[in-house]
């Protein structure tokens, strides 16, 4: 059985597999990178261009200063088309920001948007089984934080290679222009390459550490949001601040340590800026007083290595957001990969189903061999009404789970009107096998959106009825908005027994041909569970149903019982039969026991 | 003005916070923005030195070599305050950060169920990560680059004027035009943060639901449906986030071209003045030097004013729930410390909105006289559960402990002595341990292995691998329903609480543990006053009073076998459970 990998933000080397996978969602949009990338190319080269524009209109304007100097209008007016090409180039500079920013960014967010879509609708079909063992939040994290990180590093590295560029370019632009002070000037990188090698093994180490301790704090904080009731019910807010707040301070003090690791490389940078203006400076002077280049060519070098270290700084920062990115690119496809194990038949049938539901020797097992049910082989007929009661881990809601194909058998068939349920499609189970769950889930929103759930298009008059029918009427008109009210997170507002009530509300208005009923009353006191007995002696009519669960009254009115224990059936009848035989139900019904429990 | 209120109140934190931190960025920004002012000037210099060299006989370097030792000096204390700007910066926002994580962690320990039950915990769980964030970032993105900006801009604004007035007016004459663009970009930018935030809860809202209610989707085959949810919520924050891409796309091209106009225009009558001999070249050097150094701030302009319009909106919505108003906190706060005599209800009401869930309820319980309370779903048993620790307050009426109106007694106190076994019994993802002592941390093994044994639980926990050590949660071993119920039960036992309430927590476990574990909580030596909620009448058959509630009132109370001789509701259910087939009236 798959299951994720601890969340471990370690740090992954460059995965060529991750960024081979990550590849077909930028394709995607092939033609909107292609374009920005065209933007970014614009830009850069007009980047470079300005200064030289400057560097022409300097040496013109400076011919007074030298001697040699030609008619004073010429110079105007060429000095006028410097302007020109300079107006031109700013134009097409702005113009290019705004497309490459734009493209870029929207690109991002449709390829984030894309891949959480994919994780969302991959998490729609992967089995049960991996759902149940894996918490929510870790799935969110995923879909969320990591989907995020993903975007970031994806933009990033396209303004990354711009800037790459525009490095390449000034480089060339330097040597060209004058190849002594050029190869002087770029002399200062190598020095910066050598530093950044001392500094990036340290400067990753905080950085993971950061991320590590930004995760507990974070972690933390969550759990105790959801848990607060117990909190608050035992005292424990004063310790779960300090707990919370060595999380916390845990964390400031390795954001600090990376910050100063970031911040360090400000003076580095800073200082190699000034010598290579210290070289220009000293060594551009004395080509300048020997006529070897004009004063326009020294100003050219000092405006491009003012722009030279920017992106060298900017790349050095972005390994951070690159190293985390692969963290989450794992991740994200990690969740990809969970395979599906229950899949569509190729052609699914959609024959009415009759009725009837047959075991065939089942053999089922959560993990290994760990058998829940063995050799199950029963058979339900059409309208029947089935209880099965039994112990806790006796096997019951794992026949529910057959029935609806949130697992398959290990050994046997599970056939569903007549067809085995591996023929039909999921989507044609769950339109005729309605369930009550255990767990009444509710979704925020307002109670009738609840209700509609499984048959949006119900008028409400039917709803009304079949209110009325439950006789439930009551407990809608205590709401104070009725059918309206809208409920907090999961119904929070609302008693187990209220949910309960919801639930069972939701599965009859399904009108389903079948109905698994589990544990679906446990909340609900006697009385109330009677008056529902009452209206599902009409409701479950003309309907194969199976009721689960403990309380032995649930199940008392069903045409036959089963009492399971450890996965095999160990009586079955009705009411009056069981009691007759003598059997565990009858004992435990007059040891005045109402329930099979733990 | 230029700062909302919340983001004023967001500089006094860390004004509070980080007094000399702040000054100490102040200095580094001051002589950071001054120290890089300067050096265009000397490079401006260095050029004109070279052009009067180049027609001069004069050809030493000595002064090159003096103005660049001093320029590579400069850039070098420039470094060195701009590492201050940077790390000062860094270290005030991750403090802000630590005190509004800590504020925010704290202000919702003690809200009351009452805000909780309206709100989503995935909101409340991305505030305190995204929002934060986003405050964070003020601080160095936001209010510092600002400083460093206008003392930038104020420092080269005065030295350009020096060299040249009208040229240097000129070179400044971008700034109403960016000032103008950032301003508008900042309001609705700010408006579409607000909006996105919220799009972003509906949209985590869509999610965590679907997974966390999985078998229900599954169940009905809604997975279409929800996928239709989650690209309608999807759809929403894209195109926000597009508008977004928009605004800040545009502002920072529009805020580029302007000052790369008024630099072609510097430019070009820099140039003219030159070849009129009104200013030397050197002053040009410096003027366009000074300009190329403003064009990386500039575009950051856009950074800024997005960081702004973010912070002005997370902050917002961190302080809504800062601001929040406690609605169940320390009054009189005195202290209780005595063994419960008597826990007495008095004409107890409650609503939610205009419904009444409780309406005039009163009773007395005492380690002599438990309370057994049923009634069908939504009568209030549970809203009851919650009033007497004080999880809400009351709409009228009270509830004494030995004769004290608990809403004057010190919180900690009364939740020490009356304790709620909830029937959402959470279990954090921690040992079996560290949750049966989640209420005293400091209880040594055998206590825990005692209460377990009291709860009888204990050969369970025994049988597991890792036993005490077992994780619960997704690698731990799934417990079933009842076994949950025993261990919250242990839980509640460790804690030594003097009245326990059970609100159907019991129900998944059998009839004899059931009354093992009372008659083994009974025996504990001190006194225990029990009130139980329950929907089995052989749990509460046995206790001294029970109360019958329907909506909201009680209609039937007395002891078992009076209310079985009343022949009332009470009845009913008793002959419903021991007597299935009879039928309702």
């Amino acid at each position: 059985m798959v299951s994720l990998s601890e969340d471990n933000i370690r740090s992954r080397k460059f995965d060529y597999n991750i960024f081979k996978r990550f590849l077909p969602y930028v394709s995607i949009y092939k033609k909107e990178v292609y374009i920005g990338f065209f933007f970014i190319l614009v830009l850069t080269i007009c980047s470079l261009l300005l200064p030289l524009v400057i560097k022409n209109i300097i040496d013109k304007a400076g011919c007074l200063v030298g001697s040699s100097c030609e008619n004073v209008d010429e110079i105007k007016s060429y000095i006028f088309i410097g302007l020109l090409q300079y107006l031109g180039l700013s134009a097409l500079i702005s113009f290019s920001i705004y497309m490459s920013d734009s493209i870029i960014e929207r690109v991002g967010e449709k390829i984030l948007l894309d891949l959480r879509r994919k994780m969302f609708m991959h998490l729609q079909d992967v089995s049960i089984a991996f759902m149940d063992k894996t918490d929510v939040g870790r799935l969110m994290s995923r879909l969320q934080g990591d989907v995020a990180a993903m975007q970031e590093a994806l933009q990033v590295s396209v303004f990354a290679i711009g800037d790459l560029i525009l490095i390449i370019g000034i480089i060339g632009v330097l040597l060209s222009m004058n190849i002594q002070l050029g190869i002087l000037t770029i002399l200062v990188m190598p020095i910066l390459i050598v530093i950044r090698l001392f500094w990036l093994p340290k400067a990753k180490a905080a950085f993971l550490d950061a991320r590590v301790k930004s995760s507990a704090a974070t972690a933390y904080l969550a759990e105790n949001i959801n848990g607060v009731r117990t909190t608050q019910s035992f005292n424990r807010q004063e310790f779960n601040m300090k707990i919370f707040e060595t999380k916390a301070s845990a964390l400031l003090q390795a954001q600090l340590r990376a910050a100063r690791f970031s911040s360090i490389m400000l003076p580095t940078v800073e200082t190699l800026t000034g010598i290579a203006f210290a070289i220009i400076i000293v060594v551009g002077a004395s080509l300048v007083i020997n006529d070897n280049i004009t004063a326009g060519v020294m100003v050219a070098y000092i405006i491009f290595v003012q722009r030279f270290f920017d992106p060298i700084r900017t790349i050095s920062m972005q390994y951070n957001v690159m190293q985390r990115a692969m963290a989450s690119g794992y991740r994200i496809f990690e969740v990809l990969d969970i395979p599906v194990t229950i899949k569509n038949p190729i052609k699914p049938l959609d024959c009415p189903l009759d009725g009837s539901i047959k075991f065939e020797n089942i053999s089922f097992a959560y993990i290994d061999k760990n058998y829940i049910l063995e050799d199950f082989d029963f058979e339900i007929y059409n309208g029947e009404r089935i209880g099965i009661v039994g112990p806790t881990g006796a096997g019951k809601s794992t026949i529910s789970n057959l029935i609806h194909r949130f697992y398959d058998t290990n050994k046997g068939k599970v056939i569903l009107g007549g067809v085995e349920i591996k023929k039909l499609s999921q989507e044609y189970i769950g339109k005729k096998v309605g369930m009550v769950l255990q767990d009444p889930f509710l979704f925020s929103g307002s109670i009738l959106d609840n209700v509609k759930y499984g048959n949006p298009t119900i008028t409400i008059e039917k709803i009304e009825d079949s209110i009325k029918l439950l006789g439930i009427e009551e407990f809608i008109e205590t709401l104070s908005d009725g059918l309206e009210t809208i409920i907090g997170q999961r119904g929070s507002d609302l008693s187990m027994g209220q949910r309960q009530l919801l639930s069972i509300l939701r599965a009859l208005l399904a009108d389903t041909q079948y109905l698994i009923l589990d544990e679906a009353t446990s909340s609900i006191d006697s009385y109330t569970e009677k008056k529902i007995q009452s209206a599902l002696d009409i409701l479950l009519k003309n309907r194969t149903s199976i009721t689960i669960a403990h309380r032995l009254a649930t199940v008392r009115k069903c045409d036959r019982i089963i009492v399971l224990n450890s996965g095999k059936i160990e009586e079955i009848g009705s009411h009056n039969q069981l009691l007759k035989n003598n059997g565990l139900y009858s004992k435990l019904y007059s040891l005045n026991y109402s329930s099979f429990d733990d | 003005m230029f700062l909302s209120p919340n983001l004023i109140r967001i500089v006094k934190i860390s004004l509070r916070n980080n007094k000399y931190d702040l000054l100490l960025a102040f200095i580094a920004i001051f002589f950071a923005a001054g120290l890089q002012m300067s050096v265009p000037y000397f490079l401006g210099s260095a050029i004109d030195k070279s052009l009067i060299a180049a027609n001069s006989s004069d050809i030493s370097l000595m002064p090159f070599i003096q103005i660049g030792l001093l320029v590579f000096a400069l850039s070098s204390a420039r470094g060195i305050f701009s590492f201050f700007h940077v790390y000062q910066g860094e270290k005030i926002g991750q403090s802000l950060a630590f005190n509004l994580r800590k504020s925010y962690f704290n202000k919702l320990q003690r809200l009351s169920f009452k805000y909780h039950d309206n709100v989503h915990t995935g909101d409340l769980i991305t505030k305190g990560i995204i929002d934060v964030e986003g405050s964070r970032m003020f601080i160095n993105t936001g209010i510092l680059r600002l400083m460093f900006l206008s003392i930038f801009i104020l420092t080269g604004a005065f030295l350009v004027i020096s060299v040249n007035f009208w040229l240097g007016l000129l070179s400044l004459s971008f700034i109403p035009f960016v000032a103008f663009i950032s301003t508008f970009a900042r309001l609705t930018l700010r408006k579409n943060w607000y909006k996105l935030q919220e799009q972003l809860g509906i949209l985590t809202r869509v999610m965590d639901e679907n997974l966390s209610g999985v078998r229900l989707v599954r169940s009905f085959m809604k997975q279409k449906y929800e996928l239709e949810k989650f690209n309608i919520a999807s759809d929403i924050v894209k195109k926000t986030t597009f508008k977004q891409i928009t605004i800040r796309s545009r502002s920072v091209s529009l805020n580029t071209f302007s000052f790369l106009i008024t630099m072609s225009l510097v430019v070009y009558y820099g140039a003219v003045a030159v070849l009129e001999s009104t200013i030397t070249l050197g002053e040009l050097t410096s003027l366009i030097a000074f300009m190329s150094i403003l064009q990386g701030p500039v575009r950051q302009i856009g950074q800024l004013v997005n960081s702004f319009a973010r912070a002005s909106a997370t902050s917002a919505r961190l302080f809504e729930v800062l601001d929040q108003e406690e609605d169940v906190k320390n009054l009189e706060g005195y202290n209780f410390k005595e063994p419960v005599k008597e826990l007495k209800v008095v004409n107890l009401s409650f609503s939610y909105g205009s419904y009444k869930v409780l309406d005039d309820i009163s009773f007395t319980a005492s380690p002599d006289h438990s309370i057994g309370l049923v009634g069908p779903p939504g009568s209030g048993k549970t809203t009851l559960s919650r009033l007497l620790p004080r999880f809400y307050n009351p709409e009228s009426g009270t509830i004494e402990l030995n004769g004290k109106d608990i809403s004057k007694l010190d919180l900690y106190d009364l939740r020490k002595s009356v304790n709620l076994v909830d029937q959402d019994n959470f279990l954090f993802s921690d040992t079996l341990t560290e949750n049966i002592r989640y209420g005293d941390p400091q209880a040594n093994i055998k206590t825990v292995e005692w209460s377990t044994n009291k709860a009888q639980i204990y050969k369970h926990i025994d049988s597991l691998p890792s036993k005490f050590q077992t994780l619960i949660g997704e690698r731990g071993v799934q417990l079933s329903g009842g076994q949950r119920q025993r261990l919250s039960v242990s839980r509640t036992l460790l804690f030594k609480s003097k009245v326990v309430i059970f609100d159907d927590s019991t129900s998944a476990i059998d009839t004899e543990t059931e009354r093992k574990i009372r008659k083994e909580m009974s025996s504990l030596g001190s006194e225990i006053t029990f009130i139980v909620i329950a929907h089995r009448i052989s749990s509460v058959m046995n206790l001294d009073e029970i109360l019958y509630i329907n909506n909201g009132k009680i209609i039937e109370r007395g002891n078992h076998s009076e209310l079985i001789k009343l022949k009332g509701r009470y009845f009913e259910l008793y002959n419903m459970q021991i007597n299935p087939e009879m039928s309702i009236k």
